[in-house]
């Protein structure tokens, strides 16, 4: 870190300085989705609204994401299964996109004129969600901080306008921020008379529910869990008034519990693809209803 | 005659895009050029992170003037058709002119069409080639339906030194067009003004964009011969990560980084493969090529010390992590005995159909015990024990986390199973790629094969095809490393039966062998082609006998070459001057015997030359030998056409000189199918 960069900003600042930079922008400032989802792209204002008819679509949200296979019982110091992801849609996609993202990186207390930052191509794609969009990892000093995407298609659907879609890794810009080399002793509040660590929160609930992913989730009844949301997403779909918006909340569920078997080692590499595309079948499903509902 | 320079300015393109857009915008940019009748010179094209650019000398100020011609109606066509002909076109009647054609006489209306400027048409062509743009992936922003590879920021275009402008939006963003571009990304984010392509260069330069991907390239060289002399190391040679860093920088400053001591007992390619594949770093190593505690790697910040010494902290920090993580693999994967994992192949699914890993183990075990008999092969255990064990590898935490290091951890888990079974695990995936090399070591080839052929003959039993460009399964690069392996390794095995034994090991009976052998061959002819081997040559040889490929592939060689000779050249006028004469008989349905009786005592003394000539020579495995015989029969032969009439009046005569001509023939055909010769 620089001289100029000597004031460490704690965790929940970097929250509390993204929330508000993006809020002056001209974002709303929501709050989490309510299910186990495995990146912020899954919350329904990102998904669905980055097709729904709304020509001006702006928000920033924190969502908490599962990724049971990174769970490494609280033992690795960069992987985990429970972390936050910061999350900025701005649809259409503005003139100065990168400006404005290099202008959040100031507001966190990245000097970007004293680092090297990088564009470096990567193409997202989520095979579930049936989405694809062109962009870049953003690289700082040779470490990735964001994804930087601009959405060409959701739920297998042209996106129009563009929407453009700027997801921080918390957790791992903390880290940089604060230069420390382990997840867990990144400061989550830090002042003059009280240090709360990521540890003090997190490390517990990383080693039970690595052991829960790992070895102890019962792999048959996830299989039926998986078939009970699936055949409720379908119903809801199924209906002379779909309800393409619980039909979602279904589709996540059984996108989570496919992680969970995944996790448990219970696909088969053949198998693996098959489950991708029930999932994918599904969102695709919420998001046609959903556009449809328009339609009339 | 003056220059036009172009250049559109974008977010980053990816690195492996900039060069060949620029060559797309070359050649798009010429062939409007052409299109449009401007004639133009030589150009220098420039790319990097955010732009593409190109200046033209001597651009012709205006179209070539043309003249276009409309016929009319027949010369003596009546009034009403001639008036109407020159009303359609606006003209009086006696502005028509007639001409002569080979139909008759027309009447025809000249137009002298004056060409237009180059300042009028150029927006037209610019926005042609910016809306079809050839871009391998391209994407729409905003609320427009422009498309780029990543979002367009401005154009420029300047003629003689003067901008041309436009207007170019996407739908309410206007894309910026003017005499400027802009300076380094970071530093010196504003618009830079010039007039040309000299002023370009040098503002840009001044503005830490380093435009020339040529000076770039050099200049990355050059800093890192000045960091390898300050700092007593060399380079490891990385041609495929300095493409990727040219295109990630305006402005290069080479920077060098520490590795704690601690990791360097990392295998050498764990250490590079961590570097390269998700940094873009430069490993390096001393002049006895030991892997030194360093690594380059290539900022785009113009230098600063207090800047340069905070990247390269960030570096060496995430560096760190992720050799943590290659440690941690390093050291959990020993804990256990690599032969042990093996039972564990059994979980993992291969493909749906052809069993798990550990099914195709024991394939690729058996089959390396066939194909080792079958070229006998002295020493068979060593190749077995590693044939069964190369695959296990794929279970260890590294090659999950580094796939490419496949084989190669598998050499360094499996050293207590001796070293020639750990150097054949290591190294059976050769060759990588269609132009890796192939190893020299037999015992590799035979695992490599197995491999490749049970994967092949594998997807072929449960359908899974290739289909046009797409060959998901990767089968036509099996077929090619089969091929290759068996050449270039000398693997004297009949393909026939090795496809037969492996379908076997593989368990379904009703598998069309010829199918899978044909698909191989046809790659095998691809193969040849590009070697500029004449399709004939192949023809003659390939489908006539495929059983050993690398006999096949050696007379093919030789046979080729021998064509090109004044020898090569007389075998061919010989094949054609006897099998024309036969195919004319043989045309009037008369089967011609070969000559198998001995020799009468009847025959004319040339008669009795030409058979000794043929009987003289030779069935033999020198296969030069061969073709330099047979050739040598064109002047007996010709002698003989010449002195010898073989239509004789006598049927028994007549008959008898073309039965020898027949069994020349036989003796011309033991060398390959001459009838696929071109001229035959």
């Amino acid at each position: 870190m620089s001289s100029r960069e000597k004031t460490k900003i704690d965790f929940q600042s970097i929250i509390l300085n993204l929330q508000s930079y993006w809020a002056n922008q001209g974002c709303v400032i929501l709050q989490p989705y309510d299910k186990e989802v495995g990146a912020g792209t899954f919350h329904p204002a990102t998904t669905l609204r980055s097709l729904g008819p709304e020509q001006k679509w702006n928000v920033a949200y924190v969502q908490p994401s599962r990724r049971p296979t990174d769970g490494r019982y609280g033992l690795n110091p960069n992987r985990v299964q429970h972390y936050y992801q910061f999350q900025t849609i701005l649809k259409p996609s503005p003139e100065n996109s990168q400006d404005l993202f290099l202008g959040s990186l100031e507001a966190i207390g990245l000097n970007i004129n004293e680092h090297d930052i990088r564009f470096v191509e990567d193409d997202w794609e989520s095979p579930t969600l049936g989405a694809w969009g062109l962009g870049w990892e953003v690289w700082c000093d040779g470490m990735e901080i964001s994804q930087f995407t601009y959405f060409q298609q959701v739920g297998g659907i042209e996106c129009s306008p563009i929407p453009l879609e700027l997801t921080y890794g918390l957790e791992r810009l903390a880290m940089f921020i604060q230069n420390i080399e382990n997840i867990f002793d990144i400061e989550w509040v830090s002042n003059s008379n009280n240090t709360v660590y990521y540890k003090d929160i997190f490390l517990r609930n990383e080693k039970e529910f690595s052991e829960y992913n790992f070895d102890r989730a019962d792999i048959n009844s996830l299989y039926t869990q998986f078939e009970i949301a699936q055949n409720e997403c379908k119903n809801l779909l199924n209906n002379d008034t779909p309800l393409p918006l619980p039909a979602y909340d279904e589709c996540l569920k059984s996108s989570h519990i496919f992680n969970l078997l995944d996790a448990r080692g219970a696909i088969s590499v053949s198998e693996r693809q098959g489950f991708i595309l029930k999932i994918r079948d599904l969102a695709r499903g919420c998001c046609e209803a959903y556009m449809k509902s328009f339609e009339d | 005659m003056s220059d036009l320079f172009i250049e559109f300015y974008s977010e980053e393109i990816p690195s492996r895009m900039q060069e060949p857009s620029s060559k797309s915008l070359k050649e798009g940019l010429f062939k409007a050029l052409n299109e449009n009748r401007f004639s133009f010179g030589v150009s220098k094209e420039y790319f990097g992170p955010k732009r593409i650019s190109i200046n033209i000398k001597n651009v012709s100020p205006k179209q070539l003037d043309v003249v276009e011609e409309k016929r009319g109606p027949r010369a003596d066509a009546n009034d009403k058709a001639i008036d109407g002909f020159a009303k359609s076109l606006g003209v009086s009647r006696n502005e028509l002119k007639l001409k002569k054609t080979p139909k008759g006489d027309f009447l025809f209306y000249l137009n002298n069409k004056k060409g237009k400027t180059l300042d009028e048409e150029i927006p037209k062509i610019i926005i042609n080639i910016l809306k079809n743009f050839p871009w391998l992936k391209s994407q729409k922003w905003g609320s427009g339906s422009l498309r780029w590879v990543r979002p367009l920021k401005s154009v420029c275009v300047l003629y003689n030194n003067k901008s041309i402008k436009f207007e170019i939006s996407n739908n309410d963003q206007i894309i910026e067009n003017g005499n400027f571009s802009y300076g380094h990304s970071f530093v010196r984010k504003k618009k830079i003004f010039f007039k040309n392509q000299n002023e370009y260069e040098k503002k840009l330069k001044a503005n830490y964009v380093l435009v020339d991907p040529i000076l770039k390239r050099a200049k990355i060289l050059e800093q890192f011969k000045k960091i390898s002399k300050k700092n007593n190391f060399f380079l490891i040679n990385d041609k495929h990560t300095l493409d990727e860093v040219c295109g990630l920088v305006e402005w290069p400053n080479s920077l060098v980084g520490k590795i704690d001591e601690s990791f360097m007992s990392l295998p050498r390619e764990v250490l590079m493969t961590v570097m390269k594949v998700h940094q873009k770093y430069f490993a390096v190593e001393d002049a006895s090529h030991l892997i030194q505690p360093y690594f380059v790697f290539v900022s785009n910040m113009p230098t600063k010390t207090s800047r340069d010494k905070n990247i390269i902290l960030g570096n060496e920090k995430v560096l760190r992590s992720r050799l943590q993580d290659a440690k941690f693999f390093w050291e959990s994967d020993r804990s256990k005995t690599f032969s042990s994992m093996l039972e564990d192949l059994k979980k993992v699914s291969y493909f749906e159909g052809l069993g798990s890993l550990y099914d195709k183990s024991k394939r690729i075990e058996k089959i390396s015990d066939f194909i080792s008999k079958e070229i006998n092969i002295s020493n068979v255990k060593p190749i077995k024990r590693a044939a069964l064990l190369c695959k296990v590898d794929l279970l260890t935490g590294m090659v999950g986390e580094f796939p490419e290091l496949q084989g190669i951890m598998g050499g360094y888990y499996s050293s207590n199973e001796g070293k020639d079974v750990s150097d054949l695990i290591r190294s059976h995936y050769l060759p990588k790629g269609s132009s890796g090399e192939v190893s020299t070591n037999t015992g590799v080839n035979i695992i490599s094969l197995s491999d490749k052929i049970d994967h092949l003959v594998g997807f072929f039993i449960i359908g899974k095809l290739p289909s046009g460009s797409k060959d998901p399964f990767g089968l036509r690069r099996s077929a090619l490393s089969i091929i290759r392996v068996l050449i270039e390794g000398n693997i004297l095995i009949n393909l026939d039966s090795l496809i037969e034994f492996t379908s076997k090991q593989i368990n379904k009976k009703n598998i069309d062998k010829q199918k899978i052998k044909s698909f191989i061959i046809d790659r095998y002819k691809v193969l040849l082609r590009e070697k500029n081997i004449k399709y004939d040559v192949i023809n003659c040889l390939v489908d006539n006998d495929l059983t050993f490929l690398s006999k096949t592939n050696e007379r093919l060689v030789i046979l080729n070459n021998f064509l090109d000779t004044k020898e090569g050249n007389e075998l061919k006028l010989l094949w054609q001057r006897v099998s024309n004469i036969l195919h004319i008989e043989e045309k009037q349905n008369k089967k011609i015997e070969v000559l198998n009786t001995k020799m009468q005592s009847e025959y004319v003394r040339e008669e009795v030359n030409i058979l000794n000539a043929i009987n003289n020579i030779e069935k033999t495995h020198d296969y030069l030998k061969m073709l330099s015989q047979r050739s040598s029969l064109k002047d007996i032969t010709f002698e003989f056409f010449e002195n010898l009439k073989i239509n004789d009046s006598d049927p028994l005569i007549k008959n008898r000189r073309l039965s020898i001509l027949a069994l020349l023939r036989e003796k011309l055909l033991d060398i390959g199918d001459l009838r696929k010769l071109e001229g035959s």
